[in-house]
């Protein structure tokens, strides 16, 4: 494995909002040489040969993916493993799969860790194939997405780990494993040999590992179960905000004659309020699925160059910090030409979600809510918006299936919504974020922050978000990472969440 | 009219880059300091620095079957 040591740096996050001095900052990268196959085992060893020696020298180590995370995830005071140039995709024949999986092995994909959604995108279309879901944007690495739980509005399936089947991991200096459920088995009992690791098919661990912000050794390769292309038709229109938006978002009830399709049930479906603007109406953003078929007119951006699958922070950055009296003002105004509702525009998933660069400097948080709750906690918003605002952004919901994986913040069943808080940063964005998440406690609404967004998380919010499941997260990582590794992948985050041991 | 007259073309060189088998570049970015903002506009735009910043491309993608 090619590693290239840059020494002590500052280090920031893409959005600036978060910076540590580190010890070190190693750009990791596969060998040219050898089968692609033995270029991938050879990284596996010269990662634990890293790790092995962070051990000896008792220096953490955090894995990088695209350096997204608006939360400080991805920090550390010692190296930085930059994993984006780690993108080796494998396709796996039908001899590799166990006689039990009921799916079709042409369907399946093993990613390496830095992999990006973009290129997993590129890959799959190749062979007719699409992810089943993702976030609005794609510039994240596959192992980065999955650590925090990114998710679009994919209403039916869920977020992005759930298309994941199986984990290989790397648990110590000298343990590596391949990780899969009991109750899922994937790939052939033979297959863990061809990379070295040991099998290991156990649905606790399986769901633990799934999303464990960087906290649950080092995800070298990601096994994702891929569906057939399809299209998304798509449409934005503006509904009024009353009885009717209240219902239509608390029951998800779809045959509410605001929908395109009244007997049919979206893939993905998110509406947004602009709070200085609910005189016209929420937004409201639905998609189809549908057949594949290459005779279609592909997605444009519209004048403001927002396209139909981005989202607020595609466009929020242009708001920049104003005087409060003028944020009613300018919050319009570039929402008024950023979000021009549109009926009827297909595109592949790929397609649609195509964001692969940031745009302007953004605040952004997001908290799960259940589906039950999404109009009481509007209300909220409006309110603490009176008292604590003006907030620079909008408010945004998306509806999720809720996720397996026993750190999810996406837990709530059957749905999720999901929370969106994008903005300008400043001070008054900060304010507001602290004011809503103690007006929801003080409301007694559960809510889970995204772990790869602003978020105002400890011990205690930890133990209320996520009860028994955080025990049986910290249970299910002592019994498969080496203690010492742990230690060394835990970071200042893992220490204030009350997750580092 | 005389915007960067001393400034020859200049290569990038990218050692990083190459170092790691990933030829090219996938984000330029250049700088101008208020300090170099300053000279070039005392020098009535003849002498122009800048610091160029760079992303290395990713490698492509290697692919295969198992
Ligand atoms: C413009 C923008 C748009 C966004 N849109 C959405 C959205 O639509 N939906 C959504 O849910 N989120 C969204 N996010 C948040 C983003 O998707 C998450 O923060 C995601 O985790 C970032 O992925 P990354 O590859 O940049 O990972 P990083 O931020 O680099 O890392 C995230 C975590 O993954 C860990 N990690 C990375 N690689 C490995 C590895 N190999 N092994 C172990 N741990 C690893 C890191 O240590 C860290 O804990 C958005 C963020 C931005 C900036």
């Amino acid at each position: 494995m090619k590693i290239l040591k840059h020494g002590p740096l500052t280090w920031s996050n893409q959005h600036l909002n978060v910076t540590q001095q580190l010890a070190d900052y190693y750009d990791l990268a596969n060998e040219n040489v050898g089968s692609p196959l033995q270029i991938y085992n050879d990284t596996t060893r010269g990662i634990q040969q890293i790790i092995k020696d962070a051990i000896a020298s008792n220096t953490p180590l955090r894995a990088l993916g695209a350096n997204w995370s608006l939360s400080p995830v991805a920090a550390t005071k010692g190296i930085i493993l930059n994993t984006k140039p780690l993108n080796i995709c494998f396709t796996i024949t039908a001899g590799s799969i166990s006689p039990a999986y009921k799916g079709e092995s042409r369907k399946l994909c093993l990613a390496q860790c830095g992999t990006g959604i973009w290129e997993l995108n590129d890959f799959l279309h190749q062979r007719g194939l699409s992810l089943s879901a993702c976030g609005a944007s794609n510039g994240q690495t596959i192992a980065g997405a999955i650590a925090t739980g990114t998710h679009g509005a994919a209403i039916a399936f869920g977020a992005t780990q759930d298309a994941v089947v199986g984990l290989h991991i790397i648990t110590g200096p000298d343990t590596h494993i391949w990780l899969e459920r009991a109750s899922y088995p994937v790939l052939s009992d033979a297959f863990p040999g061809k990379l070295g690791a040991t099998l290991m098919r156990d649905d606790e661990a399986f769901y633990a590992a799934l999303v464990s912000f960087g906290s649950f050794g080092f995800v070298h390769g990601v096994l994702l179960e891929a569906e057939d292309d399809y299209l998304l038709e798509c449409y934005m229109r503006r509904v009024k905000y009353d009885q009717s938006w209240t219902e239509m978002v608390t029951t998800l009830d779809f045959t509410n004659p605001n929908f395109p399709y009244t007997t049919e049930a979206p893939f993905h479906f998110q509406t947004m309020l602009n709070p200085y603007d609910l005189g016209n109406g929420a937004y409201m953003t639905t998609m189809y699925k549908r057949p594949y078929r290459s005779d279609y007119t592909s997605p444009k951006p519209n004048g403001a160059g927002v396209g139909p699958g981005d989202d607020a922070a595609a466009f929020i950055g242009k708001i920049t910090d104003y005087l409060p009296g003028a944020i009613p003002f300018v919050v319009n105004k570039v929402l008024a030409s950023s979000l021009t509702p549109y009926e009827k525009q297909f595109g592949r998933l790929a397609e649609i979600f195509n964001n692969t660069t940031l745009r302007g400097k953004i605040a952004s948080a997001a908290i799960a809510i259940p589906v039950s709750q999404v109009a009481t906690v509007a209300g909220a918003l409006l309110d603490v918006n009176e008292t604590a605002g003006p907030f620079p952004g909008m408010f945004a919901f998306r509806f999720v299936k809720s996720s397996k994986a026993t750190m999810a913040f996406t837990h709530f069943a059957p749905v999720s919504c999901v929370l969106e808080l994008d903005a300008v940063q400043s001070q008054t964005t900060q304010q507001f974020y602290s004011e809503v998440w103690h007006r929801l406690e003080q409301l007694d609404i559960p809510f889970t922050f995204h772990w790869g967004k602003m978020n105002a998380l400890n011990p205690t919010r930890m133990n209320s978000m996520y009860g028994n499941n955080l025990n049986r997260f910290l249970a299910a990582r002592a019994k498969i990472i080496d203690p010492a590794m742990i230690k060394i992948f835990s970071n200042d985050a893992m220490m204030q969440w009350g997750i580092d041991s | 009219m005389f915007w960067g007259l001393l400034n020859s073309p200049q290569v990038i060189q990218t050692p990083v880059c190459d170092s790691l088998h990933v030829l090219g570049v996938s984000e330029v970015r250049i700088k101008v300091g208020f300090g170099n903002a300053l000279l070039t506009v005392f020098t009535l735009g003849i002498y122009c620095p800048a610091t160029v910043y760079w992303k290395c491309s990713k490698p492509c993608p290697i692919t295969d079957s198992l």
